[in-house]
């Protein structure tokens, strides 16, 4: 999963980027993507695009694989681009560039900010509760990931998916998924005696002295 | 698999505000729903179902990029109140990573919103008519996802309709250039620039949309209604104790 690759990225790295505040990248970030979506020349784009892979470049991280992930939201914007053809080729270019720019900015900041750091800082603006899921919900991915390497290995053991028999590779999907819920259910449960144990509040306390640049 | 994966910068600005401001009035209406629910165990509920359904939009059922949304069986478990804060979780975990746009996190939570809880009081009316969860499962999956897709197509529909002069492009560049250095009028007006601008195909998009959706719908409804039959089996009453 990209999500823990750009995770470890984000811890491991010690360039600049990496130092730079949470919440100065944040913003930098949105008012970059607010550039680029008002940007209308396939020249403006291309050099924006250069530009951020010399970021890349610069931040020590690896273009290749970051530039394979920011493909994933192309499927969509090709097919949009392919429905918009009629408007010229120059029209074309313009989608697939800008929405290779903004992903790449959203993964630039997610692969040179921790996931905590970065709701830290959304803590400011955010509600408690918001941020306290989303802490959460970074916990949970990791833990139902691992989870979901073993189940995946029990899947793969009772054949996986098998183009001969369909119905029972998605019946044995659907049933591997429904595990998961319930390790996920039950997990979620014995987590919320943990803390509740400890004296939860409704609000996950941060360290933002992690965050800053001597610590780091 | 149905709601819009449109990344930034295809939409209007108007239609994504709109959709952020929908939202966050959403979320405002229920905000005093979550606030004194905050120190109950739903939290780390809505925070597990959050992290299952991001985990399985990075999954592939068949190696043609198609990936389940969990969203029904979410909405199924969570409740309609407390799933508009998963879906909203989600995608705007999902757009920090690349997968869907951060200014359109407002129109994507809207359009999975209404899928999760048209297809939770589906579930429970066709569930309660035919006793048979499979086939509730398959049938209320199969119609949310049916109808989050043409709420998403009206939403890209709304946005195109007038995407020249949304964005600037087309007609209004075209005078512009033709009017030559500092705007001076040439003294021949060129015949094309009367012709009109063509438009956004918004026919084959519907039909590259509805056509790979299909596939999908019928995909995700046999394997949230098998979900949904395990968890039955597995662990009675699941479906009224949460």
């Amino acid at each position: 999963m990209d999500l823990a690759y750009l995770d470890y990225l984000a811890t491991s790295g010690k360039s600049f980027l990496h130092r730079f505040s949470a919440g100065l990248k944040i913003i930098l970030s949105l008012v970059f993507i607010g550039i680029v979506i008002f940007i209308q020349r396939v020249l403006f784009l291309v050099i924006i695009l250069l530009f951020l892979y010399g970021l890349i470049f610069l931040a020590r991280l690896p273009l290749k694989k970051i530039f394979l992930i920011s493909l994933y939201p192309m499927i969509f914007a090709l097919i949009f681009a392919f429905a918009s053809l009629g408007k010229g080729g120059e029209w074309f270019f313009i989608i697939l560039l800008r929405v290779l720019e903004t992903a790449t900015t959203m993964i630039l900041l997610f692969s040179t900010t921790p996931c905590p750091c970065i709701f830290a800082s959304l803590g400011k603006v955010l509600p408690d509760f918001l941020i306290t899921i989303f802490f959460m919900t970074y916990r949970s991915i990791f833990i139902l990931f691992s989870i979901f390497e073993d189940i995946r290995t029990g899947f793969k053991l009772r054949g996986g998916f098998q183009m001969k028999h369909p119905k029972r590779s998605l019946f044995n999907f659907a049933k591997a998924i429904g595990y998961l819920i319930l390790k996920g259910m039950d997990d979620s449960q014995r987590f919320y005696e943990g803390i509740k144990l400890r004296g939860f509040q409704g609000k996950i306390e941060h360290q933002r002295r992690f965050c800053t640049w001597t610590r780091r | 698999m149905s709601h819009i994966h449109l990344p930034d910068g295809i939409l209007p600005v108007w239609l994504w505000v709109l959709g952020w401001i929908l939202m966050v009035g959403l979320l405002f209406i229920f905000r005093s729903y979550f606030q004194t629910r905050r120190f109950t165990s739903k939290i780390p509920l809505v925070a597990t179902f959050s992290a299952i359904m991001v985990i399985s939009m990075s999954l592939e059922i068949v190696p043609i990029l198609y990936h389940i949304n969990l969203s029904v069986v979410s909405a199924i478990i969570l409740g309609p109140g407390w799933f508009i804060l998963c879906s909203f979780v989600v995608n705007l975990i999902l757009a920090f990573f690349g997968h869907g746009g951060i200014t359109v996190v407002g129109l994507n939570s809207l359009v999975i919103t209404a899928e999760g809880i048209f297809g939770y009081f589906l579930f429970k009316t066709l569930w309660s008519i035919f006793k048979k969860i499979f086939w509730a499962g398959f049938a209320s999956t199969f119609l949310a996802l049916s109808l989050s897709t043409l709420f998403a197509l009206g939403i890209v529909a709304l946005g195109t309709s007038d995407i020249s002069g949304a964005f600037g492009l087309g007609r209004d560049r075209h005078t512009q250039t033709d009017k030559g250095f500092l705007k001076f009028e040439r003294g021949e007006p060129e015949k094309h620039s009367e012709q009109p601008v063509p438009e956004f195909n918004f026919k084959k998009f519907l039909f590259l949309v509805l056509g790979f959706g299909s596939i999908g719908w019928v995909l995700e409804g046999l394997v949230t209604a098998g979900i949904l039959r395990y968890l039955h089996k597995v662990r009675p009453g699941i479906f009224e104790g949460y």
